[in-house]
């Protein structure tokens, strides 16, 4: 499993997305920093001078800063991400490939599993880079430690689990990266609508579809409320564990059924 | 069903469905035996069967009937598919990597350890004939990739060894070379599965060929059983002029011509060939050759599917 997951990190990085979600990881946050110029005052304080504007409280920078990286991560950077995630689940099962792959001697669950790694570690070595790398660079530069970054950062790793799920799902039935990346754009369209459902209720008045949309919102992954919450879990500590704990069932049940299907497929 | 055999298949039967309802059988009651240690050849029209067969002694596919066993264990066993070695025929490399790369992927897979991957890596790659290779994959010929798929089926140094046209896209000197590296490998105990249009090369190569037809086995047997002699003499001369062929024609009637060579059917064998030779050498014309005509595989396997089916399609 673990040759599996090895290849396929190089595959991503051969991958022009993959290259261009890192490459871009890497520019971004330089980008941020290159404009900001680090003054230290006579009484030790810090002051951070972007342009005309000066950050006279450093601790207000770095959470803004790093509040606008997280923002990215739980934004831009999952689309770019399920970008190059999309060819990655899909090339392993194409004709002349899935012969010759799970011939060999592992197993079709342990391959699979290496692969949905994989490329969930592309997205962990693009948030490592852009996100690790700035905290350690603010928390250099400045001395202020980055608390709650960290786990904040795990909120949209999990999301981005649940797009790979899903996608790692639809794959074995139709291994197309277009199709993978519109089965997780409508995920991410699903989940906010699942999310405001309340507002949809002041227009439907049907007691059995505000119903099921409940159960939906209930079922699906929360990927709209993750975003949200790594931000707010990083400014003001606030959390909830119900998305989380939701999201990782259903995760677990996606890669259960992936496995089932697999294990039945005929290639 | 014998665990000392390489493959054993009992009643294998595979019936695809389509979502409509609409049913494809592609393999019926397919029983088969492999010893160890042989070349076994497996024959077929498109669409008889053979790659479905493959797929199932690789745990590709899953039989709707019957059972298969690779010595002597369910193929869906990964350990089991650690002994084997395959080459689809289609075969798609990950562009990304170069030859060694490759192999070494191809290796892990199979649980090699990396200590024998270095050592066995460069002798593969010899081989094949693709050492000194650092192109990325993506550069690669058609040639080139069918011998580097030849080579990943031999990485784990397989007991077993499942070919789907190994020798397609290999130029001449190519395919000798894969025919010789069977005839080696079987020298040193392995079991060859070959599937293979080229039945030229299937005849030279193979210890036993099936031939496979709509999902059935319709023949079974050494090559030697199938190439037979079919009565007639191929006669090379010095000249074939109108003297030489009313003297052929005289002893044999019915002689086929192409120049100064002719294909005479000899019902009464030896003594009429005898008979003949005095004749020319009586004119006196220079023979230069006699053999007897033998059928070939391909001549075998035509007559069989299309005795079978109506046609070759």
């Amino acid at each position: 499993m673990l040759t599996v997951l090895w290849y396929t990190l190089r595959e991503s990085i051969h991958r022009r997305m993959g290259l261009v979600l890192l490459v871009f990881s890497v520019l971004l946050p330089s980008m941020l920093f290159a404009i900001a110029r680090f003054e230290t005052q006579p009484d030790g304080r810090i002051f951070v001078r972007m342009g005309r504007f000066l950050h006279r409280d450093i601790h207000a920078y770095v959470n803004e800063a790093l509040g606008n990286l997280l923002n990215f991560t739980a934004g831009p950077w999952l689309f770019l991400g399920m970008f190059a995630a999309a060819p990655l689940l899909a090339s392993y099962l194409e004709k002349g490939s899935s012969d010759m792959l799970l011939s060999k001697g592992v197993s079709r669950w342990q391959f699979f599993l290496g692969r949905f790694l994989g490329v969930l570690a592309l997205f962990v070595l693009a948030i490592v880079v852009m996100d690790g790398g700035s905290a350690l660079y603010l928390w250099a530069r400045t001395g202020v430690a980055p608390e709650r970054f960290p786990v904040a950062l795990l909120l949209p790793l999990l999301s981005f689990a649940a797009y790979l799920a899903m996608m790692a799902l639809v794959s074995l039935s139709q291994a197309n990266a277009g199709l993978l990346i519109m089965v997780a754009f409508l995920q991410a369209t699903f989940s906010a609508i699942l999310f405001n459902r309340n507002q949809l209720f002041t227009f439907i008045t049907w007691g059995w579809v505000r119903t099921s949309l409940d159960w939906l919102y209930r079922i699906l992954p929360k990927n709209s409320e993750l975003d949200r919450m790594a931000t707010s879990y990083f400014r003001l500590g606030t959390y909830e564990w119900w998305p989380v704990w939701s999201t990782g069932v259903f995760i677990l049940v996606v890669l259960g059924a992936s496995f089932w299907f697999l294990h039945r497929k005929s290639f | 069903m014998s665990s000392d055999a390489a493959i054993a298949v009992a009643d294998l039967g595979k019936t695809y469905r389509s979502l409509w309802g609409k049913s494809t059988h592609a393999l019926a009651g397919v029983t088969l035996e492999v010893k160890r240690g042989a070349i076994y050849g497996l024959l077929g029209r498109n669409g008889a069967g053979k790659t479905t067969l493959v797929k199932i002694l690789l745990s590709l596919v899953r039989p709707t009937a019957g059972a298969a066993r690779v010595f002597g264990h369910d193929p869906f066993d990964s350990r089991v598919r650690r002994r084997v070695g395959f080459l689809p025929e289609q075969i798609r490399l990950p562009e990304y990597l170069k030859a060694q790369s490759f192999l070494r992927y191809m290796g892990r897979l199979s649980h090699v350890e990396h200590a024998v991957l270095a050592r066995r890596i460069p002798e593969l790659l010899e081989l094949v004939g693709l050492r000194g290779e650092r192109k990325l994959l993506r550069a690669y010929s058609k040639g080139m990739q069918q011998r580097l798929g030849l080579a990943q089926s031999l990485v784990n140094d397989p007991d077993l060894l499942l070919l789907d046209e190994p020798t397609e896209g290999l130029d001449p000197v190519g395919r000798k070379q894969v025919r010789d590296l069977l005839v080696e490998l079987r020298g040193r105990g392995k079991t060859i599965f070959l599937n293979s249009h080229l039945l030229s090369e299937v005849e030279l190569v193979c210890d036993h060929v099936v031939i496979l037809d709509r999902g059935s086995i319709v023949r079974s047997g050494a090559p030697a059983d199938f190439i037979r002699h079919t009565g007639e003499y191929r006669l090379r001369l010095a000249e074939g002029n109108d003297a030489v062929r009313a003297a052929v024609e005289s002893v044999a009637p019915g002689a086929r011509w192409n120049a100064a060579e002719c294909t005479v059917p000899l019902p009464g064998g030896r003594a009429q060939l005898n008979a003949l030779i005095d004749r020319l050498r009586a004119l006196p014309v220079e023979i230069e050759a006699a053999e007897p005509v033998r059928s070939t595989l391909e001549e075998f396997f035509i007559e069989v599917v299309a005795g079978n089916a109506g046609g070759i399609s």
